[in-house]
């Protein structure tokens, strides 16, 4: 589940990309990115990569 | 939040008799409607009725009322109705029409079925595959629907609070050895922490021994008139107060925190109708079809703070039996739970509080209880809870 710096009391569920599945943890920071899926785009959401490793 | 104390039905309808079949953990070759209607039947004679006194069909999705009223031959009903599960959506609107007058007894039942959204073998089986009516769906890869979601409050849990997984381990060996004094349940192999410990990961931080076991089986109660209940064999079980619980944002994904959602709004509905709470209460029943919904029962109830369930339990704990006896009395789940006995979306909670209050609990029968307590469903849509008591 992400939460939305724009409206904190807004979550959605959503792919995250860019991290191990163990690096997934609460409190990291992502954003929007895109990616293509059966030939369409997706709405995913990229670790941010200044946090990696925690 | 408030919330009303008006409750004109408080002890006015009573459950008369409940029974079971019993729950196994594997595909059986029998229908939900075959358990349904097996454990009405015995309901009903256990109550001193037959189906011609039946004049209310309250049940779970499948049977359907028609389908049930038809296999048992049930003349004549003025009221039916199939809400969801878990068992207080049944027996709440079961109340509802007796004490409304909408029927004078009500049969209320749930059959537990396993399904293919729940079982690998069950969605290999062609009687099964039909089974997905009923509210049951398969989640979308982006979606925390059902399960997914009770893992991710579950790391919130953990996250929030820094307890561990041998938190939740508790909920399960309490069960487990519960259940071994239930011939009636589905696990009854002893169960340790290391074997708690070393259960197949689903999805951190639960595992395989912290969902439900899915079982065969069907559990059923007769409601009536408190009046009549008293002119029938067992000790009338009466409905003290009943409530469902639902606050503002009801699902996975938005539901604000652990700390607001359908359980707060559960226990302060029935402190504000019940005649009594924990202090009273001589066997509770906090639903457990995820181990984590029990830790927060417990903390909603008010038997500890948030975030300290675990300690609670290991204060609270029996070596003797391996399990929780609150203030050396007091047992939870004695049936074995969802966890143990078998993921019967609290109709095996509510079948064991009425015996228990009724005596008809064997070995595992708490000495004069009086006074029970079910606190069934989870965080989201679907927590509810009622007081039950006898003279």
């Amino acid at each position: 589940m992400v939460k939305l710096d724009e409206q904190p009391a807004l979550r959605m569920s959503s792919t995250v990309i860019g991290a191990a599945k163990d690096d997934v943890v609460i409190g990291k920071r992502v954003h929007l990115d895109w990616i293509e899926r059966s030939g369409a785009p997706m709405p995913v959401f990229r670790f941010d990569e200044s946090q990696v490793p925690s | 939040m408030s919330v009303s104390s008006r409750n004109p039905a408080k002890d006015q309808v009573a459950i008369a008799s409940a029974a079971t079949t019993g729950f196994t953990a594997a595909n059986t070759n029998r229908s939900q409607l075959s358990y349904a209607a097996e454990a009405c039947v015995a309901a009903l004679r256990a109550a001193g009725l037959t189906a011609a006194d039946v004049d209310g069909i309250v049940g779970s999705a499948n049977p359907a009322a028609p389908d049930l009223q038809q296999a048992l031959g049930i003349p004549a009903v003025t009221y039916f109705a199939n809400p969801p599960i878990p068992i207080v959506n049944q027996l709440s609107a079961a109340v509802g029409a007796v004490h409304s007058g909408l029927c004078n007894v009500a049969l209320v039942y749930h059959a537990s079925y396993r399904l293919p959204w729940n079982t690998g073998s069950a969605w290999k089986d062609p009687f099964r595959r039909g089974g997905m009516a009923g509210g049951a769906t398969v989640a979308i890869p982006e979606s925390v629907f059902g399960s997914p979601g009770y893992t991710a409050w579950a790391s919130r849990y953990l996250y929030e609070f820094g307890g561990s997984r041998e938190d939740f381990g508790l909920v399960a060996i309490n069960d487990r050895s519960n259940a071994m004094r239930n011939p009636g349940a589905a696990l009854r192999e002893p169960l340790t922490m290391e074997g708690y410990l070393a259960a197949r990961m689903v999805r951190y931080p639960l595992c395989m021994l912290d969902m439900d076991v899915a079982v065969d089986g069907g559990d059923a109660f007769v409601v009536t008139t408190t009046e009549r209940a008293r002119d029938m064999p067992l000790p009338p079980v009466l409905i003290n107060a009943i409530t469902l619980g639902m606050t503002g944002r009801p699902s996975e994904t938005q539901t604000p925190s652990l700390r607001e959602h359908g359980q707060q709004l559960v226990v302060e509905s029935l402190k504000a109708r019940s005649d009594f709470w924990i202090d009273d209460c001589d066997v509770y029943f906090p639903y457990d079809g995820f181990s984590i919904i029990t830790l927060n029962w417990f903390e909603n109830a008010g038997y500890c703070g948030p975030g300290e369930a675990g300690d609670f339990l290991r204060q609270h704990w029996n070596e003797a039996s391996n399990s929780v006896l609150i203030n050396g009395r007091v047992p939870v789940n004695p049936h074995g739970g969802a966890l143990s006995e078998g993921a019967s979306q609290g109709s095996g909670h509510l079948r064991e509080a009425v015996h228990q209050l009724q005596g008809l609990s064997g070995e595992r029968q708490v000495p004069g209880a009086k006074r029970a307590i079910v606190t069934a469903g989870g965080f989201f849509f679907n927590a509810q809870g009622s007081t039950l008591r006898v003279d």
